[in-house]
């Protein structure tokens, strides 16, 4: 049981905080997730795009040895 | 810092920064083509990149899939999924909500096996012994979804006939139907393990949702006025969680229950 909270805290959707075990936000996180799965099973317009821009991040390389010259 | 003295001084330099070409701050900016060609550079050159040390630079850049960011799609079943990588300074993990045979499931690495949501929404609740009854903080959850309220009962699986009333048997909704009467019947379904029992069109907000989920909430809130119109006039000015309006709240989710189970069987 232990175990299973400690999983639930801090390995599922670890970017949303649980501080002394208060799950209410991960789980508010977690209903926001059901409730884009159902929006989407019936409005499939709502299915996102994984190659549309606004889904993206750019990143930079960080090693600097990586960075291409083309000179 | 000199010591314990801390000695501030301006126009010291501390290096020199690239300046990207045809930038703004290039010396190529704003010149027309004559008067670049004049500085011998080339007018049709793009810009964009670095010159250190005599060396032409360019910075790549590359394209990641927004971290954590809900992004809902299709899988190779065809079934629709949510995932989310989630990643903070210490840790990164993919946690996968898949729905198998209309019912939604978390999936994620670490797990062998794919957890119902509703098992997910329960733990906690269970093990911390305190706040609210399980079935209460799910029902919260449901209601912060914008979608349903699941009936407040302390002990949903105490026997094997409630369970079984509990099972659900609503009509299948045509495609007709409005996308929120829809979801709201899908949800029951949704939610797998059958001691959960799900009330259709009941709603409950909270006063104080966080603002990701207010605007779903005032979804529900809107109905719920109109329910509780309809229902009982006494607890219409319910303004949120005051222990009075609650009790009259259950009153009234008890008596919905009532009239549903009817219906379930």
């Amino acid at each position: 049981m232990e175990e299973a909270r400690e999983l639930l805290s801090s390995v599922i959707l670890a970017h949303v905080p649980v501080t002394a075990f208060n799950f209410r936000p991960k789980y508010i996180y977690i209903a926001l997730m059901i409730r884009r799965v159902i929006t989407a099973m019936y409005e499939p317009v709502t299915i996102d795009d994984r190659d549309y821009y606004g889904n993206k991040r750019l990143e930079l390389c960080v090693l600097s040895g990586r960075l291409v010259s083309d000179g | 810092m000199r010591g314990k003295q801390v000695v501030s001084c301006k126009n010291v330099c501390i290096g020199r920064m690239p300046i990207m070409l045809r930038s703004s701050h290039c010396v190529l900016a704003g010149k027309s083509d004559e008067a670049i060609v004049k500085m011998n550079e080339c007018p049709i050159d793009p810009g964009g990149y670095f010159v250190v040390k005599g060396v032409e630079k360019v910075i790549l850049v590359q394209e990641q899939l927004s971290k954590n960011r809900i992004i809902v799609e299709v899988d190779r079943k065809g079934q629709v999924g949510a995932s989310v990588t989630s990643s903070t300074h210490e840790r990164k993990s993919k946690t996968n909500l898949i729905s198998k045979g209309g019912r939604l499931y978390i999936k994620h690495n670490t797990l062998s096996e794919d957890i119902p949501v509703v098992i997910v929404l329960k733990v906690p609740c269970a093990a911390a012994g305190a706040g609210p009854p399980r079935s209460r903080a799910v029902a919260k959850l449901a209601a912060a979804a914008g979608t349903v309220r699941i009936a407040r009962s302390r002990r949903p699986w105490a026997s094997s006939r409630t369970r079984r009333s509990c099972s659900w048997s609503g009509p299948t909704p045509s495609s007709g139907t409005p996308l929120r009467r829809r979801c709201r019947s899908a949800l029951p379904r949704a939610f797998t393990p059958r001691c959960v029992r799900l009330e259709r069109d009941v709603f409950r907000t909270r006063k104080h949702s966080p603002p990701c989920v207010y605007g779903l909430a005032r979804e529900g809130a809107t109905c719920r006025r109109k329910r509780s119109s309809t229902l009982a006039p006494a607890s219409a000015s319910r303004a949120g969680c005051g222990r009075r309006a609650s009790r009259a709240w259950r009153r009234r989710a008890s008596c919905c229950r009532r009239s549903s189970s009817r219906t379930c069987r």
